[in-house]
């Protein structure tokens, strides 16, 4: 099984999930994960099995919060192609 | 390009590993000095009561805890050095600016100082049981004075300063990394405490964690339901909401969120309530506890219900502390001699037991959510989460605590030896970084924060949940779980 790790934003509007080669967006992350399927069917054999890990860019948070705990946010999702 | 988060991440870039690295650095320099007796730890600065501005040994009221040592002055230099060090390295690691976060650091370091000084001007913070060594007929009495007035500079430079400076001062105002490190000093102090009271320590433990167990089960479904039958808030805030209020404040709000794949938004926003009421709730509870009678006769409980109903870290602990000097100052009035500490402990623990359990809790949370409320097909909960939330810290308290208890009971290294290598860590170091923790508290509670457009409804619902149900509830669980315990008595 290919592994994929992923950066994950939320830019007010929409979730993105990008990796340097691939970026996917989603109003919803039900609707994020649909739209790196299709991105993933474009890059990889057909039959593949593709784990995908994406972590929140904590980064993004207010300074002063980053103390309380050590990351937001972290997902995995399998895609079939 | 993302990297993987494996078993050890974080572990030279966070806050959370810093403060364990550092807390264990001091232990260990103590426990050094208990076995080869050689003054590793004498150095630390201690500031006591004060009625002339210089005496023999004293300069201001702060001294070298090993006055033999070194004089004041050198003192206070070599704890702002070796202090600024090791947090230089942390931040270093941590890829902060280094620049700003020194320049920060050293003015929070000056006015915690300045406000130490303050108060423990005799008249204002020395117990009547002092006042004839002192020479003083009358005071005030006002026992962790000191910790208001840093508390009172740091929220004067969060409420009125420019935004520059204020955001300027956020570089090195690190309240909950303060108080971890200095909460793993406390697992020393525990454990030198608990080689003479070992039942009542491990009651203290075990009380702690029925205590955490019974409020985790009653708090979060009351606290959720509330926000959505009464409040009509979605599932999302209400359950970030019930986690901060309910469980460790902005620490669980954050787990929370993204163990119900929440909007970043929602904890960044729920956080900036969770500070001011912390900050609330440490200046009124500790005052109301000790005023009513029924409290003063449970002084232990008090302690663990501040552990169930203030949130964060830093405010509980800064909470137990006042609490602590507030119930001992009042029963020396009465000719008991409370031994110091144990109520601070008590605020402590059931609070540790909590974040502990941040780890577990956002797990379920994430298996109910993405499992049978969104059902998202394909996405995985792994378990590794528990452990990547846990805090670590925690675990250096624990080491702290524990080996110091075995050495000592042991007899491995005597009793004196242990207090004459660590009570400067337990004791002047672990205080210093309390009072760190008071400034910083202040520095990043705006209370503007209440005003911010679409907080009203929130702010409203957070009260109402805090004085209805968390701390009603949580001194009845408290006081279910520890009364009748009393802190050792000690001779004045």
């Amino acid at each position: 099984m290919k592994e994929l790790n992923f950066i994950l934003v939320h830019d007010g509007k929409e979730w993105i999930a990008k990796n340097g080669e691939i970026v996917a967006k989603g109003r919803t992350l039900g609707e994020l994960d649909r739209n790196i399927r299709s991105v993933l069917k474009g890059k990889f054999k057909k039959g593949e099995k593709i784990e995908v890990k994406m972590e929140y860019d904590y980064r993004t948070f207010p300074f002063w919060m980053i103390q309380y705990h050590p990351y937001f946010l972290r997902r995995i999702i399998y895609v079939d192609l | 390009m993302a990297e993987e988060r494996r078993w050890y991440t974080g572990m030279f870039s966070t806050e959370d590993w810093w403060a364990l690295w550092i807390g264990i650095f001091f232990v260990f320099l103590g426990l050094v000095a208990a076995a080869t007796q050689i003054d590793l730890t004498g150095w630390v600065v201690k500031f006591s009561n004060w009625v002339d501005p210089v005496t023999d040994k004293a300069v201001f009221g702060f001294h070298a805890a090993h006055s033999s040592l070194m004089g004041p002055v050198a003192s206070l230099i070599v704890s702002y050095i070796v202090f600024t060090i090791v947090t230089v390295i942390g931040a270093y690691a941590m890829k902060w600016n280094l620049r700003d976060y020194i320049i920060a650091w050293t003015i929070i370091f000056v006015l915690t100082t300045i406000a130490y000084i303050i108060g423990q001007y005799a008249y204002i913070s020395a117990p009547s049981t002092k006042w004839e060594k002192l020479g003083i007929d009358w005071g005030l009495q006002l026992g962790g004075a000191y910790y208001i007035i840093a508390l009172i500079i740091g929220l004067a430079i969060a409420n009125f300063a420019p935004q520059n400076f204020k955001e300027f001062m956020h570089k090195a105002a690190r309240p909950e990394w303060f108080i971890k490190i200095a909460i793993v000093c406390l697992g020393a102090k525990l454990g030198l405490k608990a080689i003479e009271a070992t039942g009542f320590a491990m009651h203290l433990l075990f009380a702690g964690v029925c205590a955490t167990i019974a409020a985790y089960l009653l708090f979060w479904p009351l606290a959720y339901t509330t926000a959505r039958k009464v409040f009509k808030l979605s599932r999302e805030w209400s359950a970030c909401l019930a986690s901060g209020i309910s469980i460790c404040g902005v620490s669980a709000a954050i787990a929370t969120a993204g163990a119900i794949r929440a909007r970043p938004i929602v904890p960044v926003m729920i956080s900036a309530l969770i500070v001011v009421f912390a900050v609330i709730e440490l200046i009124v509870l500790p005052s109301v506890l000790v005023a009513t009678p029924f409290w003063f006769n449970e002084p232990i409980a008090a302690g663990a219900s501040l552990g169930l109903t203030v949130k964060t870290d830093g405010a509980d602990a800064a909470a137990g502390a006042i609490l602590d000097e507030l119930m001992r100052a009042k029963a020396a009035t009465m000719g008991i001699y409370w031994d110091e500490g144990w109520i601070l402990a008590s605020a402590i623990m059931t609070k540790i037991w909590i974040d502990m359990f941040i780890g577990v809790w956002a797990f379920v949370l994430a298996v109910v959510w993405v499992y049978h409320i969104e059902r998202k097909p394909g996405e995985k909960v792994d378990k590794m989460e528990i452990w990547f939330r846990f805090p670590k810290f925690v675990i250096g308290y624990f080491i702290a605590m524990f080996t110091i208890m075995g050495l000592g009971l042991g007899n491995v290294i005597s009793f004196e030896n242990l207090e004459f290598g660590l009570v400067p860590v337990e004791g002047a170091l672990r205080k210093f970084f309390f009072m760190l923790t008071f400034t910083s508290i202040g520095i990043v509670t705006d209370f503007r924060a209440l005003k911010q457009e679409g907080l009203e409804r929130l702010a409203v619902a957070y009260a109402f949940i805090l004085a209805v149900i968390i701390i009603p509830l949580g001194w009845f669980i408290a006081w279910l779980f520890h009364h009748g315990m009393m802190p050792p008595t000690v001779s004045p």
